[in-house]
């Protein structure tokens, strides 16, 4: 696997194979969505969402993972995330506030060999008009080129406990 | 000397402390693998805390793609000797008062972001399930009637071996694939499983040898399972599975 063979998988028309659902993750009363993710009915990754159904504000992640993961969004208004200070010029240079992507084209460059990076240590602001899960999703699938037609996503879990 | 005005906003600015829920989030200056802050959360009041990453180590290494199937278990061992613990996938702290607070956060902290960073380093040595995974996804989609997990296989040698996977073909021939990641368990057990039933000279046996070509391989164990078997590499797999198994 090589970094262009990664851009090229990018690049290439992808879709969620089957029908999903919610279950309980592993971590922290969090719960999980996964798809296989299939160019020409060949399956090339996975996209999985975490959502945290007892967090006081919206909050979830989306991963395309080969695996490791090449694009993520973390979904959160109280994060915080400091690029490297050997940060590209277009990216922020204080700690950025509240929910953000991490692109696969801002963490390329940290490949070494023929493994993806397992950190994708740079990241960016969610832009101010993508808000919530559904518009995240279209947002996030659309810079990675699958489509979501066909795609039922299931409203996620409520909370689980009252406090 | 005072600190000069600057220092001390950039230094105040790192950590801060916010309602959440029935707690408060501090903010800390540990970072995550993909230098995400650790937050922790802070509940009770008076004289009594307790403090807990919220399942912010988990998070940070299943946000970078890898399946932690043991979940909070396989946390325990960065935390027994800080005397705190594991629940429901959260690294937290017993009950500590108004005076062990700071070191309570701080431990905690640390903690998860100690275990984000060691299980990411450890889990990059251990890509088998998730290749294992990836083989066996394309023969159950390819041939989902025909693929068998574990078919046990008697060798020349009277010895068992488990081949990870076998597809039946319609005439009868069975094709045996093994997945291979490059470590040397794997990678001698695959080997002699395949010697051992080549040398039975069963032509109903297919065998291969699928190795997992998005890790750096040597060149001498790529010849080393050439010994065992023809091998193909895994971005090569797909497009040999219909010739193979036809």
């Amino acid at each position: 696997m090589s970094v262009e063979s990664i851009d090229h998988y990018l690049r290439s028309p992808k879709r969620l194979a089957g029908i999903a659902d919610w279950w309980a993750g592993n971590g922290h009363e969090d719960q999980r969505i996964k798809w296989a993710v299939t160019i020409q009915h060949e399956n090339h990754g996975d996209l999985t969402i975490t959502w945290f159904p007892n967090s006081p504000v919206e909050r979830f992640k989306i991963v395309l993972a080969l695996p490791p993961a090449i694009w993520r969004i973390d979904y959160d208004p109280n994060d915080r995330h400091p690029n490297p200070l050997s940060t590209i010029p277009a990216l922020p240079r204080g700690i950025i506030l509240g929910s953000h992507f991490h692109a696969w084209e801002d963490n390329r460059h940290l490949m070494k060999g023929n493994m993806p990076p397992p950190r994708l240590r740079f990241a960016r602001p969610l832009p101010a008009d993508i808000s919530g899960l559904h518009a995240c999703l279209r947002w996030f699938c659309q810079h990675v080129n699958i489509a979501l037609d066909g795609t039922t996503v299931p409203p996620p879990p409520s909370a689980d406990r009252l406090l | 000397m005072n600190c000069p005005n600057t220092i001390q906003q950039a230094v105040s600015s790192l950590v801060g402390c916010a309602p959440y829920g029935d707690g408060f989030l501090v903010h800390t200056t540990c970072l995550y693998p993909s230098n995400d802050v650790v937050q922790v959360i802070v509940r009770g009041g008076a004289n009594e805390f307790t403090v807990s990453d919220n399942g912010g180590a988990i998070a940070a290494i299943e946000a970078a793609g890898v399946d932690l199937i043991a979940g909070g278990k396989s946390l325990r061992k960065y935390i027994q000797t800080q005397g705190l613990k594991v629940e429901r996938g959260a690294i937290s702290s017993p009950k500590v008062s108004a005076e062990q607070l700071p070191v309570a956060i701080l431990l905690v902290a640390n903690a998860s972001q100690e275990a984000a960073h060691r299980e990411m380093e450890s889990r990059k040595l251990k890509p088998t399930r998730d290749f294992k995974h990836m083989v066996e996804t394309l023969l159950l989609q390819r041939f989902p009637d025909r693929t068998e997990k574990h078919l046990t296989v008697v060798g020349e040698s009277t010895k068992q071996y488990k081949f990870d996977y076998a597809v039946r073909s319609a005439d009868g021939r069975v094709l045996l694939v093994d997945a291979v990641t490059p470590d040397y368990s794997s990678i001698a057990s695959a080997v002699l499983a395949n010697l051992d039933v080549r040398n039975l000279n069963d032509d109903h046996f297919v065998q291969r040898i699928v190795y997992d070509d998005r890790m750096p391989w040597k060149a001498e164990d790529i010849v080393l399972l050439h010994n065992g078997a023809p091998t193909i590499p895994y971005s090569e797999f797909s497009h040999s599975l219909d010739r193979l198994a036809a």
